[in-house]
């Protein structure tokens, strides 16, 4: 048997395995919701919940096992068409899916759940499916089977169970399996050694022992393949019925296997659309190992830069052969691990399914979630802080944004409101919208409140998205009242520092009357970015490609042209910019001709006026580490082909950061006096 | 302070820092390094010397010096980066400290170790755990934990937000940067 060690991995992978089915699960609950008559999406909830059950026992999770155990019947009701999906069974079975969740939380899938809810779901799913049996019977495994399985007649299997050597090593035990067999009947076993080798010769992990059983039950023989489901792979199996046995039942069972074959079927069927995909090709790796096999690509990287540049050096032909293959086959392995990070959005945006069904019903509101672009693939690091924001966003206008049934009825709208999460990709970014088609926001109001909190002065003239964006200031909150879902003014303001924390921005739209639409703008990596290299006397700089427009030479002349204004003529438009060698006090010779990189930004566009443009360069940005955290004007850094450190600039925080020294200048804060002057002098950025 | 919690004989790396000698517990020191270039971050106190490449990693490289309040280091043969792993709010962190020169790595028993003198050092005493003594000359042995601490470092946070960059560097020599940060702060948050 594995050892203990073994045995904990194996129960962390049962339980992040659990996790993930539990997620399809309930988005394939809340579909049954909708269509309540698909028999593929009853096959999926059944696998699921069986899955849980099978693999929860074998790992040891008995409770959770027993507990979901009542589900599947339930659900094997409704497969057979003894039961009708309703919205109570849904409900129930998603409070039980909290429920097993607590338990898979839990070492022993013990405490931490409420044993009073459990037993009340308990009794209510039994009620629906029509099993009479009290809630003690839940320890009680064969009665409760025996007096479930109805499907069929008695009729005799014979199992021949083959295991593969190493069924024992992958934490299965086969005591289990037979244990749960006979729960599906009288089992007589015979366990053939033939295989055992000598004391001497014997591995005591692997597994040698045959066994040859008769199964006499009312089960099919998909019942009795799904015993064996997780060990399916690595053992020979094969499930005859008894020569005889079947002669004298096939009558009376011929209904009964019409049903089974038109099962297999669907099952098949639908394990070659679920299933399959998932445990034949792809493996569950930690997202440590992961990041480890990254960094390290990234150093191979650097290394490969510097090949290169010592082969230019050297103008060995050879060696340039060399090093440009290295060079080729880096970039390719640099590609494939960045793709490896990348996951489809689809398990965040289904996630939401069941937190709008709880909240419209909790709300008294009738609303659909809609989806889009499910499939787009976003670093997994971004994927997994998407989660609080999205959800903050998606209470926010459930509750604020959507109304009543009344009012939407008088405003002539449809009586079910629809939330849309759409994601698509926009060059380097990627575009997550959630809109809602709810009464929008009340601009009005949120510039009241603003100037009641003194966030803005009450003669100040704001935009409309100006306006907008002051519901991400902490604390605000417009809502007269505290409810459970919102109105403390704390979500907005999760929902900024999340994007910004990921380097996005967001953007809001909204049509009173018609809803809202919010848009974050979210970089499709963290850990690399297209840039231009750039220097300022030995200093060299990452600017990212993606928000750098052109580059223009700029001129003594062109500076004597501007009255010393740090203004630029770029056909016709006059774009300020800002110098990096007065910025950041780099006392070098200015050269005589220098260069604007013009950056698109939320505040515009601007101009950062370098010495020389070097080139592009695909970057792996290296985090300043904590020493450096409130650093902001610079994101990261690169190191070089030569060894060098680059810093990788913030052009957005670095516009911000200009703005906001010119527009204390022009305040006059006695604070900022003592660098007003500097700042003035050092860019004439005239503050929006 | 905590001499109390020297109780065993211990390693230390030992530096000079002009002409004084200090010391840190050797448990502490990764490597040692030849100066290399040190990419300086733009807008950061002068302290903060800027990032070096540590075979592949970015790692950030404190001018001792200049937290001690002593002039900026200068570059010679025997300048050497200290590569320590500090505890900074709880987190390890590798962090590299310019020093003059680095000499040897010594033993020192406990009754080696004295308290430090409250007065008469040129460094907050909090930043010493103790004074060794060997021969004539006086070790002083850095708490390097509190040295680079988060609190002494929250200054550049305020150095950022005020931006006053050229207080900082005219007075960089006769006052410590963070009392100068401190008192910087205090301004722009009583006119803010």
């Amino acid at each position: 048997m594995p050892n203990p060690t073994n045995a904990d991995v194996y129960k962390q992978s049962f339980r992040e395995e659990a996790r993930e089915i539990l997620v399809d699960l309930e988005s394939a609950l809340l579909e049954l919701n909708e269509n309540p008559s698909d028999r593929e999406l009853v096959g999926r909830v059944f696998r699921a919940l069986h899955t849980i059950k099978g693999s929860g026992s074998m790992f040891g999770f008995e409770d959770l096992a027993a507990f979901t155990h009542n589900l599947e019947t339930a659900f094997d009701e409704v497969r057979n068409g003894r039961l009708q999906i309703n919205s109570e069974l849904v409900d129930l079975t998603l409070a039980a899916l909290d429920q097993i969740r607590a338990m898979l939380e839990e070492n022993q899938g013990r405490a931490g759940t409420d044993p009073a809810a459990c037993a009340q779901i308990l009794t209510r799913v039994r009620k629906l499916a029509g099993i009479s049996q009290g809630p003690q019977a839940c320890e009680d495994a064969p009665t409760r089977e025996s007096a479930i399985v109805v499907a069929g007649n008695v009729r005799d299997w014979l199992i021949r169970f083959a295991p593969g050597p190493d069924l024992m090593r992958y934490g299965a035990n086969p005591f289990l399996l037979l244990t749960e067999l006979r729960q599906l009947g009288r089992l007589s076993a015979r366990a053939g050694m033939e295989a055992v080798p000598p004391l001497s010769e014997l591995d005591p992990e692997r597994c040698y022992v045959v066994w040859e059983m008769v199964l006499a039950t009312f089960a099919d023989r998909d019942a009795i393949r799904d015993v064996f489901i997780f060990v399916e792979d690595s053992c020979e199996l094969t499930i005859d019925l008894v020569p005889g046995a079947e002669g004298s039942l096939e009558d009376r069972a011929a209904n009964a296997t019409a049903l089974a074959l038109e099962e297999q079927r669907a099952q098949s069927g639908g394990r070659r659309t679920y299933d399959k995909p998932d445990t034949a090709t792809s493996i569950r790796v930690p997202a440590a190992k992961l990041d480890q096999f990254v960094d390290l690509v990234g150093e191979l990287v650097t290394v490969q830069a510097r090949l290169s540049e010592l082969a230019a050096r050297h103008g060995d032909p050879e060696i340039i052969e060399v090093s440009e293959e290295v060079e080729r086959l880096t970039s390719s392995l640099r590609e494939n691990s960045m793709n490896i990070r990348m996951l489809p959005i689809r398990a965040t945006f289904e996630k939401f399914r069941r937190l709008v069904h709880d909240l419209a019903r909790d709300l008294g509101k009738d609303v659909e979630l809609t989806i889009d672009g499910a499939e787009t693939e976003l670093d997994k690091t971004v994927i997994d802080q998407l989660s609080d924001p999205l959800m903050h966003l998606i209470r926010n206008s459930m509750d604020h944004g959507i109304e009543q049934h009344d009012l939407r009825a008088e405003r002539g709208k449809r009586p079910t409101a629809t939330i849309h999460l759409s994601a698509r990709h926009s060059g380097a970014s990627v575009l997550i919208g959630v809109s809602d088609d709810g009464g929008g926001i009340d601009a009005e109001a949120v510039r009241n409140r603003a100037v009641e909190k003194g966030l803005v002065a009450a003669d100040a003239q704001l935009t409309e998205s100006e306006t907008y964006s002051l519901i991400f200031q902490p604390g605000f909150s417009t809502a007269k009242q505290v409810t459970d879902v919102s109105g403390r003014g704390v979500g907005m303001d999760v929902v900024r520092q999340s994007v910004e924390s990921l380097r996005g921005s967001i953007d809001v739209a909204s049509k009173a009357g018609q809803g809202t639409y919010v848009t974050l703008r979210l970089p499709l990596t963290l850990a690399i970015i297209d840039g231009l290299l750039v220097s300022v006397g030995d200093a060299c700089f990452v600017l990212p490609l993606a928000n750098t427009l052109e580059c223009i030479e700029l001129t003594r002349e062109d500076i004597q042209k501007a009255n010393g204004k740090h203004v630029a003529n770029v056909r016709g438009e006059l774009i300020p910019y800002i110098s990096l060698r007065q910025h950041f006090q780099i006392h070098t010779e200015r050269p005589e001709i220098e260069q604007i990189m013009v950056v698109d930004t939320e505040q515009g566009r601007f101009g950062f006026v370098v010495d020389k443009v070097l080139g592009d360069c695909q970057t792996v940005i290296k985090n300043l580490g904590r020493f450096y955290r409130h650093v902001q004007l610079v994101s990261g850094a690169t190191i070089l082909g030569n060894g060098m450190v680059a810093l990788i600039l913030d052009p957005e925080r670095l516009v911000q950061d200009a703005v906001r020294s010119i527009a204390q200048a022009a305040r006059g804060r006695p604070g900022s006096a003592g660098m007003s002057h500097r700042q003035k002098t050092d860019c004439a950025v005239k503050a929006h | 302070m905590s001499v109390s919690e020297i109780t065993e004989t211990r390693q230390y790396l030992t530096f000079k820092l002009g002409n004084e000698i200090f010391a840190t517990d050797v448990a502490k020191v990764r490597e040692v390094l030849d100066l290399t270039t040190i990419t300086k971050i733009p807008r950061t106190p002068e302290f903060m010397a800027g990032v070096i490449n540590l075979r592949g990693s970015v790692v950030p490289v404190v001018d001792l010096r200049l937290c001690f309040e002593m002039s900026k280091t200068e570059s010679t043969r025997n300048t050497c980066i200290v590569v320590v792993e500090v505890l900074l709010d709880n987190e390890s962190t590798v962090i590299g400290a310019l020093t003059d020169s680095v000499e040897e790595v010594i033993d020192l028993e406990p009754d080696q170790i004295q308290p430090a003198p409250k007065i008469g050092t040129q460094i907050r005493t909090d930043f010493i755990k103790g004074m060794g003594k060997r021969d004539t000359q006086f070790i002083m042995i850095l708490d390097i934990d509190r040295v680079f601490s988060a609190e002494e470092l929250s200054v550049v946070r305020g150095q950022q937000e005020a931006g006053k960059q050229e207080t900082v560097k005219q007075e960089a020599g006769q006052r410590p940067a963070g009392k100068q940060q401190v008192a910087d702060q205090q301004l722009v948050g009583a006119t803010a």
